[in-house]
């Protein structure tokens, strides 16, 4: 040791320490991402919780004494209620009838061997590219004349044909991911194909399933224009419903951030419960 | 050869064909018949159609043309689950999301077995191979020669016609790939089913199989006990995948008048008990194992010849001494995977004139690189080969008679 006392020391800081630094920098640039895109959020949630004229305020206020005054109002005056179960249901029917028939399209893909397999993958993805604008006049004329505009089922439909495409996408990364081996195993063991598809390939593509749902959930679940234009008076999703509190006479904030909040809600929670999934799920897709 | 035995318990292949979509030919007219309760094993390179076979057997691939038995019964159209056969895959094809025993008990549920005959075949098979302990585990937490056993498992539960096993060790590290090599055996040699166990490993080969079919390019080289392969291959292509260091080969000429038989710059005559057949004449293949060479004379080593060594390895109680011999190679593409039609052999002005050979000698010979030594062969242990394809004009002496 006596040997190296004189060695000159090229950093005042230890490598500990700079590991702290650089840790401590990299966690400050996320917390100052984060918080330019969580503040519109909270601004909404913030306002949705301010009572009577608060939220009209000139002075804005950061913090507030909570009420729940402009929910009870949505609810009552505008039956906020209803067009929150609308959405729920058409969101839910689509995203299950989107995984059922985005699957069984997807696992042949994955899995037998044809011509020009890869031109029909990306045709069908290649469905989503078209802007939502450019297809809304022929559906709504398909859709009128078997009579479905205004129904809750035409939103359905129409949600379930705008997310197939890139659920089945997804869809066949997951089946294409597994291994052939492990299918096969069950056919020998004694499976039918639709045997060893039910019990073992479905039950191993669970993540990928939940992933692709919740992707579909949430793109049916914002979808505005679609709904702006297919539903009627009743049959109004959650994204439609408001709009009603911008009238010609007022913008009724409060409200809107009221239902707004509650919007987001559901989202956020699915997002969070499976967030261990649609990591996992979206990047395993991803590679393949 | 072949005995008529895919009519009883047995496996046969008659004229299989496999041809793939882009053209390549995997299997050409494979015939092959295997004895109920034997285990057979294909070896070849990689890409010589042995997996293939292994999967048109499964049902897992269908096979362009030919005929498929198993038990006597024609299952060449038939689906996986109606062929009543095991399967074991090299990367053991567990079912990640099932404990051991649902692997286990799967194949015995979908024959819509009761629970308690499930529990009770179970948990004999888990107890023939020690996997009690794990029976509640999921195999992502069982280390590889655990999932083995159970993979294993999953194949005995069911008594099959036949066990398939597609390259059961190669993912296991080489000491317990030599335990599992023995225990297979062993459960074979109690459970007497018939079994086809593919390797791309001649050792493996060789220490398990009743017969060993050998591959090339989707053709069958030869179908024979391990024994046979060694001492009489039916060509130069087998004579150089069995055996371990390989055998050495080079270019020789031999005169049929006088027996004598040139290599390079050395000669030697062959004794009238030991010469090729009538035709042979001119350009010969020479081999000899080098096993065979020994660093004293003896009744069994009579011939003599005075090399350098440049490389000596020691294994032990034997070494493998490495020396050029004054005599051209033989052209590749005879022992080389791909199948080809023909060997060229041009006088290359270009083409090496020496050719490297191993002798595997007792470690007291006390050779040293660079010192001249002298080592002894037997006439009895020298292959020749016909130029052109390869054949075997001239196999060894076999060491051990063959029972009948």
């Amino acid at each position: 040791m006596a040997m190296t006392t004189d060695t000159p020391h090229r950093h005042i800081l230890s490598r500990t320490n700079r590991a702290a630094v650089k840790t401590w920098t990299r966690g400050m640039a996320a917390l100052i991402v984060s918080l330019v895109f969580f503040a519109p959020i909270y601004w909404m949630i913030l306002t949705a919780f301010k009572s009577g004229n608060a939220a009209f305020s000139e002075t804005p206020s950061l913090f507030v004494r909570p009420s729940l005054e402009n929910f009870r109002l949505v609810f009552v005056q505008n039956d906020f209620g209803a067009a929150l179960s609308t959405s729920l249901f058409v969101t839910t029917v689509s995203t299950l009838l989107c995984l059922a028939v985005g699957a069984s399209i997807a696992y042949p893909l994955a899995r037998v061997k044809m011509r020009g397999e890869r031109h029909i993958a990306f045709w069908i993805l290649s469905l989503r590219i078209i802007p939502p604008v450019a297809t809304i006049i022929p559906l709504f004329l398909m859709l009128r004349s078997v009579g479905l505009t205004g129904s809750i089922w035409s939103l359905v439909l129409v949600y379930t044909y705008m997310n197939l495409p890139l659920t089945v996408w997804l869809l066949r990364g997951f089946f294409a991911d597994l291994p052939k081996e492990i299918e096969e195993a069950a056919l020998v063991d004694g499976a039918s194909r639709m045997r060893a598809f039910f019990t073992i390939t479905l039950p191993l593509t669970v993540p990928g399933l939940i992933a692709t749902g919740l992707l579909c959930f949430i793109f049916a679940w914002n979808e505005f224009l679609f709904a702006n234009i297919l539903t009627g008076a009743n049959t109004r999703t959650a994204p439609v419903g408001l709009t009603e509190y911008v009238t010609p006479v007022s913008v009724e904030w409060n409200k809107i951030m009221a239902a707004g909040t509650l919007v987001v809600l559901p989202v956020w929670i699915g997002a969070l419960s499976v967030q261990r999934y649609l990591v996992r799920g979206l990047t395993l897709g991803a590679v393949k | 050869m072949q005995r008529n035995a895919g009519s009883e318990g047995g496996i046969e292949f008659s004229k299989v064909n496999m041809t793939f979509d882009d053209g390549t030919t995997a299997i050409e007219s494979l015939d092959l018949a295997i004895r109920e309760g034997e285990f057979v094993v294909f070896v070849g390179p990689s890409g010589c159609g042995k997996s293939t076979a292994l999967r048109i057997l499964a049902g897992l691939e269908q096979a362009t043309g030919g005929t498929i038995r198993i038990g006597g019964r024609d299952v060449t159209d038939l689906d996986p689950q109606e062929r009543d056969i095991a399967m074991i895959f090299q990367s053991y094809a567990l079912y990640p999301h099932k404990t051991v025993f649902e692997n286990l008990a799967y194949p015995l549920k979908l024959r819509k077995r009761s629970k308690a005959e499930i529990a009770e075949t179970v948990a004999g098979v888990a107890d023939m191979l020690g996997l009690t302990p794990l029976l509640k585990r999921k195999p992502g937490t069982l280390s590889g020669g655990q999932r083995q056993r159970v993979a294993m498992g999953r194949a005995l539960v069911r008594n099959p016609k036949a066990f398939l096993m597609d390259e059961p060790l190669s993912n296991l590290d080489a000491a317990l790939r030599v335990e599992m090599r023995g225990e297979i055996r062993r459960l074979h040699r109690k459970l007497g089913v018939t079994t086809v166990y593919v390797t791309h490993d001649q050792v493996e080969a060789m220490t398990m199989g009743d017969r060993v079919a050998v591959l090339r390019g989707g053709d069958l080289q030869q179908f024979d006990a391990p024994q046979r392969l060694y001492e009489q291959p039916a060509n130069m292509f087998v004579a150089s995948f069995i055996g371990s260091p390989s055998i050495n080969l080079c270019r020789s000429q031999y005169d049929r008048t006088t027996g004598a038989l040139t290599l390079g710059e050395a000669g030697l005559t062959l004794p009238p008990d030991r010469r090729p057949a009538e035709d042979t004449n001119g350009e010969v293949m020479f081999g000899i194992r080098p096993e065979t060479f020994s660093y004293r004379r003896d009744p069994e080593h009579d011939v003599s010849m005075t090399v350098v060594p440049d490389l000596i390895e020691s294994l032990g109680t034997e070494l493998l001494m490495h020396f050029d011999l004054s005599a051209a190679p033989v052209p590749v593409e005879m022992t080389s995977a791909a199948r080809s039609a023909e060997a060229r052999l041009g006088t290359d002005a270009h083409a090496p004139v020496t050719t490297r050979f191993v002798a595997k000698l007792d470690a007291r010979c006390g050779y040293r690189v660079g010192v001249p030594a002298e080592i002894w062969f037997s006439t009895d242990h020298i292959m020749l080969f016909e130029p052109s394809r390869g054949r075997t004009v001239l196999s060894s002496k076999p060491l051990v008679m063959p029972d009948a």
